[in-house]
């Protein structure tokens, strides 16, 4: 940023950590810098909330914005337990050796940091979201929830105020309650209401998409 | 992973960028666990992803200059920095 390059990336510590500095070191060094794949991979959802929304005015958003225990939850809503559906995930590829950044939600809490500053525009970190990972989820719980027509889903939430991410039943019905390793997220919006997105939040064609998206953008920029 | 996707979409979408958007990027350094290669007149990005997927490392590629990553990024002639 200081030597006057634009800047895309993919990697979420930085911005989860110092989001506010980042941006201010940006504009400071009147640079663009880009960075739409770090929340939900190859789908838009920063640019769908910036843009799409653009002179409306959103209220709030939730979604589901972590993969793997997307399906951890998935599998358990199946009838495996926790350790089961972890097994499953790890044997196909989803879940990290070490999947504690995931199952115990500090990659969704990266996601909702990045995403409450850029569409909210919040001055949060990390430190300010209440996290609750899925390693507590009992069997018996998904159960219970499956009978009254809901599924337990690692839900980040942002209000405008404040920031969690935890485990919470929802109705099947809600659009939000998308299986597998999909990412999905609703905004509530003052004029036009309730808008879901849904994708593929990771994958490396996927989210190599999305900086061929930013790259445009920065031509774009650079052009006017 | 993102990187090498990033480079064969590159390839694969080299005329549609052209065409419906003007751009024809080139890639001037690129850099990995290993270390970073550069040239100024544009990488050969089948070379590059060649080298990486048989080598493991870019740094093979040739170009090497055994310059730091960090002074790479800072001096060279480019217009964005991926990371």
């Amino acid at each position: 940023m200081k030597s006057g390059k634009n800047v895309i990336t993919v990697n979420k510590g930085p911005l989860a950590l110092e989001f506010p500095s980042l941006v201010e070191l940006a504009d400071y060094n009147r640079i663009a810098f880009k960075f739409s794949g770090t929340v939900g991979g190859g789908t838009p959802i920063l640019e769908f909330a910036k843009r799409c929304l653009k002179g409306d005015r959103i209220l709030s958003f939730e979604g589901i914005l972590n993969g793997t225990t997307n399906y951890i939850l998935s599998k358990m809503f199946e009838g495996l337990n926790f350790s089961q559906a972890l097994q499953v995930a790890s044997e196909k590829g989803y879940a990290e050796k070490d999947p504690t950044l995931d199952i115990d939600g500090y990659d969704a809490v990266a996601k909702l940091v990045i995403a409450s500053n850029l569409v909210m525009n919040m001055k949060s970190t990390m430190s300010d979201v209440k996290r609750i990972g899925i390693r507590n989820v009992q069997a018996s719980d998904v159960t219970k929830e499956r009978k009254k027509g809901n599924a337990i889903k690692l839900i980040a939430t942002c209000d405008g105020k404040n920031l969690t991410v935890e485990p919470k039943a929802i109705s099947t019905k809600d659009p939000i309650c998308v299986d597998g390793i999909l990412n999905a997220i609703t905004f509530t919006c003052q004029h036009s209401g309730q808008q879901t997105i849904i994708g593929k939040g990771a994958g490396g064609m996927e989210t190599a998409s999305s900086i061929l998206r930013d790259l445009i953008d920065i031509r774009n920029i650079i052009r006017s | 992973m993102v990187g090498q996707s990033f480079v064969k979409l590159l390839l694969s979408h080299s005329a549609d960028l052209f065409n419906d958007y003007g751009i024809k990027p080139k890639v001037v350094a690129c850099a990995d666990n290993g270390g970073i290669v550069t040239s100024n007149q544009g990488l050969d990005l089948d070379r590059l992803l060649s080298v990486k997927k048989k080598k493991k490392s870019v740094i093979h590629y040739g170009s090497c200059e055994g310059s730091s990553i960090l002074d790479v990024i800072e001096n060279i002639d480019a217009e964005v920095v991926l990371n």
